[in-house]
C-alpha cells in the first residue's frame, strides 16, 4: 500500500525557451543575435547548466587562412561573450566541433571546404532541416584539405584564448542521430572520399601491420572491422588537434543526439502533416540510454510548446548535462538532485559496434527492457569501471564475444566486490569458460544449474550473483519464451519498482535522488513524469507497492491525478502531463 | 472516390559482378516510399501482387522494369495521382542546390520520373473484386 502523504504542488518554473538564441535545451547560439544582446539574454536564461556555446567555425573563417576572433566583426568576440556571462552569474562551456555540427549550415564548415557530401549507408547525402527548416547539407570531414583546414582553425582559436585570458573549458562535440535504434555519428562517411583515405589506409597497413591484411584476405567481413578502426583513427587526430591547440581548457567531448536528424527525417519533418513531437519521445529515451545529451535544436519552437517541451525540460537537467559531460550516468550520491533512474547497464566494450545491439536483440533482452523497463537500462559503450564507487544496486550484462582475458576479470572482480552479473557466454572463448569453471571450484562457490530455454547457472558469493546463460541458445526461441526466460530472471533479482500501466501513446520517464534531511523515512525519491502528446484523453495507472509512499505530484498540466486503495490513476488530456514523487523504504 | 496525392519513391541502383556467369547482377533497392502523410502503410503495400513486390521484405529489384511495374501498382491500388521516382544519385545532385522546404520538394520534380496514374479514379464495382 502506498503511504499516503501531502499532495503539494511544487510546480517548476516555466522557462521561456521559445528565443531562437537558445535553439535547445542549454545551447546558446550567439550568432543569432547582436553581441550587444548577449548580456540581456544570458540573464533571463533559466534553464540547464552550464550553458554549451558551440563555436561557429564558419562564423570565425569567411576565407582561408583568415580567422577573425572579435577582431572585424564584434559577433565573433568570445571574450567579450565569456564576459556578458560572468556579468550575469551564468556558467558557461564552449563546444568546438570535432565532427560535422549538422545544426550549424554545412555542418559548420566555411563555405570554402564544402566540396564532398557526406553519405549514409544507402549512398544518399546526410542533409538535416534545422529549427527554421533550412537544409543543413553535411560534408565528409575525411577530406585531408578539411583536417588541414581544421588544425589551422583551432591553433588560431588556442591563440586567441590564451591571449586573451577566457577561462571557461573549451570542450569538443560530436553529434549523433538514431537509425533503426542505432546512434550513429555524424563523422560516419560511406563516401568516395572516406573510400579514396580507407584504401591509402589499407596501403599503409600492408606495409606495417600486414598480419591484418593477411586476416582480411582470408575474412573479407573484416573490413568492417578495419573501417571502424580508420575511423576512429581519423576521429581521434581532430580530437587530438584540438587538445593540443587548447591545451589548459581542454575538456572531453561532449557527446550529443540530434532529434529529427535521422536520414529519413528530413522527408517526414518537410511536411507538416507528418511532423509530430510523438516522434520524438523514443529518440530522447533512446539517447539518454545510450549516454548521449539529447538536443532538440533542430525542432521547431512551435513544436516544443506542449508535452515536448515539458518532457525535455524535465529530462534535459543540470545534473544529467553535468553526468554526460563527465561521462558518468550515475549521479553522486551526495547530490540531492534528480538523475536517470537506471537499475541495469548493458556493457558494450566494442564502443558502438553494430553487433552489439545485435547481441541484445536476439538474445530478447532488448524487446524485454523496452517492453517491462523501457528508459531503466543504459547502454555503456566503454569498458571501464570505477572499484572505489560501485553502486550495489546496479546489474549488469556483459557478452562474451566482447571479453578478453583482461575484461573477463574484471567480470569477476566486480563479482568479488559484490556486483550482480549477467553473463552471456555465447562466444566467450573456451579458455575463459574454463577459467570461469576454475573460479567456481577455487572459491567453492555452490552452484546451481537449470536448464531453461538456455543452461543456466548461478552463482553467490555475498551480495555478490553471477548468471550465466547462453543467447545462442535463446535466439531459437520464440520472443515471447524469450521475454519469459528474462522476466524470471528479472523477478529472481527482486528489483523494487512499482509496476506502470499506460494507455498506448502515452510516454513516461523515470528519475531517482537521495532523501534530503526531511524525508529520513525514506531511502530515496523517485519520480515518474508522465506525458500524453496526442489529440486523445489518456490514462496511466501506477500500482500500489508496499516499499513505496506517495509523497507529492508536481508540475500538473492538463492532468488528474487519484490516489486509490489499489494505486495511483492519472488521466491526461491532449498535452498533459505531470510528475509524480515516491518515497522508497527497505522492508523492516 | 477521388484520386490522392502523389507518391514519392527514393531508390538506389547498384551493379555487382555476378560470380557464376560474370554478369552483372543490378539491384534496384528502395530506400524510402513515402506520401505526404508520411511513410508508407504495410497495408497499402500489401495490396501488390506477391510476385510484383520485388525480393521479399527488402524491396529490391533486379530491373529497372520490375522497380516501375512495383511503382505503378503501388500508386493504382492505392489509388494515387501519380508516382515520383528518384535515384540516390540525382536526389544528391539536388540536395547540393537545395536551400529550404521548397526547394527541397523540387528535386523530385526537377529529377525525379513522374507517372500519372491513367487509371479513372474511384473504379467500378468489378474493380473491387479484380
Amino acid at each position: 500500500m502506498f503511504r499516503e502523504e501531502q499532495l503539494e504542488q511544487l510546480t517548476t518554473p516555466e522557462i521561456k525557451s521559445n528565443d531562437t538564441v537558445f535553439p535547445g535545451e542549454s545551447f546558446f547560439f550567439y550568432w543569432r543575435t547582436s553581441p550587444s544582446l548577449w548580456e540581456a539574454k544570458l540573464r533571463e536564461y533559466k534553464g540547464a547548466l552550464p550553458i554549451i556555446v558551440p563555436i561557429n567555425w564558419s562564423l570565425h573563417s569567411d576565407h582561408v587562412d583568415q580567422f577573425d576572433f572579435g577582431q572585424n566583426k564584434p559577433e565573433t568576440d568570445l571574450k567579450r561573450l565569456e564576459e556578458a556571462a560572468k556579468a550575469v552569474g551564468q556558467e558557461i562551456v564552449f563546444a568546438v566541433q570535432t565532427a560535422p555540427a549538422p545544426f550549424l549550415s554545412n555542418g559548420g564548415l566555411p563555405s570554402y571546404l564544402a566540396r564532398n557530401l557526406s553519405l549514409d549507408k544507402n549512398g544518399v547525402a546526410i542533409a538535416v532541416l534545422d529549427d527554421n527548416y533550412q537544409v543543413n547539407r553535411i560534408y565528409s570531414f575525411y577530406d585531408p584539405r578539411i583536417f588541414q583546414a581544421y588544425r589551422k582553425y583551432v591553433w588560431n582559436l588556442g591563440q586567441y584564448i590564451s591571449q586573451t585570458g577566457i577561462s571557461s573549458p573549451v570542450h569538443g562535440i560530436e553529434c549523433f542521430r538514431i537509425e533503426d535504434d542505432h546512434m550513429i555519428s555524424f563523422f560516419k562517411d560511406h563516401s568516395q572520399v572516406f573510400d579514396g583515405g580507407f584504401n591509402r589506409y589499407i596501403k599503409q597497413l600492408q606495409d606495417n601491420e600486414p598480419d591484418k591484411i593477411e586476416k582480411l584476405i582470408g575474412k573479407p567481413s573484416y573490413e568492417n572491422d578495419l573501417k571502424l578502426d580508420y575511423s576512429k583513427l581519423i576521429g581521434g587526430l581532430y580530437i587530438e588537434a584540438l587538445s593540443e591547440a587548447i591545451s589548459g581548457n581542454y575538456g572531453d567531448n561532449i557527446e550529443v543526439c540530434l532529434l529529427g536528424a535521422s536520414s529519413g527525417d528530413i522527408f517526414k519533418r518537410s511536411n507538416e502533416m507528418w511532423e509530430s513531437e510523438e516522434n520524438y519521445y523514443d529518440p530522447i529515451f533512446k539517447s539518454i540510454i545510450n549516454g548521449l545529451i539529447p538536443c532538440s535544436a533542430l525542432l521547431n519552437p512551435k513544436l516544443k510548446e506542449n508535452a515536448l517541451g515539458r518532457a525535455l525540460k524535465d529530462i534535459v537537467t543540470t545534473p544529467l548535462i553535468r553526468n554526460f559531460i563527465k561521462n558518468e550516468y550515475y549521479s553522486d550520491d551526495s547530490s540531492l538532485s534528480f538523475s536517470p533512474l537506471s537499475f541495469f547497464e548493458f556493457v558494450d566494450g566494442g564502443e558502438g559496434h553494430f553487433s552489439f545491439e545485435d547481441m541484445i536483440d536476439n538474445s530478447g533482452l532488448k524487446y524485454f527492457f523496452e517492453q517491462k523497463f523501457p528508459t531503466a537500462y543504459k547502454i555503456k559503450r566503454k569498458f571501464s569501471f570505477d572499484f572505489d564507487d560501485l553502486d550495489e544496486r546496479r546489474i549488469t550484462f556483459f557478452f562474451g564475444a566482447r571479453l578478453d582475458l583482461e575484461k573477463f576479470h574484471h567480470v569477476l572482480k566486480l563479482f568479488m566486490h559484490g556486483q550482480r552479473i549477467f553473463l552471456d557466454t555465447n562466444g566467450l572463448d573456451q579458455k575463459l569458460l574454463d577459467k570461469l569453471e576454475a573460479f567456481y571450484m577455487e572459491n567453492s562457490l555452490e552452484l546451481e544449474r537449470i536448464n531453461y530455454i538456455s543452461p543456466v547457472t548461478k552463482a553467490a558469493l555475498g551480495e555478490g550473483l553471477i548468471v550465466t546463460y547462453n543467447s545462442e541458445k535463446l535466439r531459437g526461441a520464440s520472443l515471447v519464451k524469450r521475454s519469459g526466460f528474462w522476466d524470471t530472471m528479472i523477478d529472481y533479482l527482486d528489483v523494487k519498482h512499482p509496476s506502470i500501466q499506460i494507455d498506448q501513446g502515452i510516454f513516461y520517464y523515470l528519475k531517482t535522488r537521495p532523501s534530503n534531511t526531511y524525508e529520513l523515512n525514506y531511502e530515496e525519491i523517485r519520480r515518474f513524469s508522465f506525458y500524453n502528446p496526442t489529440s486523445y484523453k489518456k490514462k496511466a495507472h501506477i500500482v500500489s507497492s508496499q516499499n513505496f509512499a506517495f509523497i507529492r505530484y508536481i508540475d500538473m498540466n492538463r492532468a488528474e491525478v487519484n490516489s486509490t486503495p489499489i494505486g495511483i490513476d492519472i488521466m491526461l488530456l491532449p498535452g498533459g502531463s505531470v510528475s509524480l514523487d515516491f518515497g522508497f523504504f527497505e522492508d523492516n | 472516390m477521388n484520386k490522392r496525392d502523389i507518391l514519392y519513391l527514393l531508390y538506389k541502383f547498384s551493379a555487382g559482378q555476378k560470380q557464376e556467369f560474370g554478369q552483372l547482377d543490378a539491384t534496384y533497392k528502395i530506400i524510402y516510399l513515402f506520401n505526404h502523410n508520411g511513410p508508407l502503410e504495410t497495408s497499402e503495400l500489401s495490396k501488390v501482387r506477391r510476385e510484383d513486390r520485388g525480393d521479399g521484405e527488402r524491396l529490391e529489384f533486379h530491373s529497372k522494369e520490375h522497380l516501375m511495374t512495383f511503382a505503378q501498382s503501388v500508386m493504382e491500388q492505392n489509388n494515387y495521382s501519380a508516382v515520383n521516382l528518384l535515384t540516390a544519385t540525382d536526389y544528391n545532385i539536388g540536395i547540393e542546390s537545395c536551400h529550404d522546404l521548397e526547394s527541397l520538394r523540387d528535386i523530385f520534380n526537377k529529377y525525379g520520373t513522374n507517372i500519372e496514374n491513367s487509371r479513372p479514379s474511384g473504379g467500378s464495382i468489378l474493380g473491387r473484386f479484380f
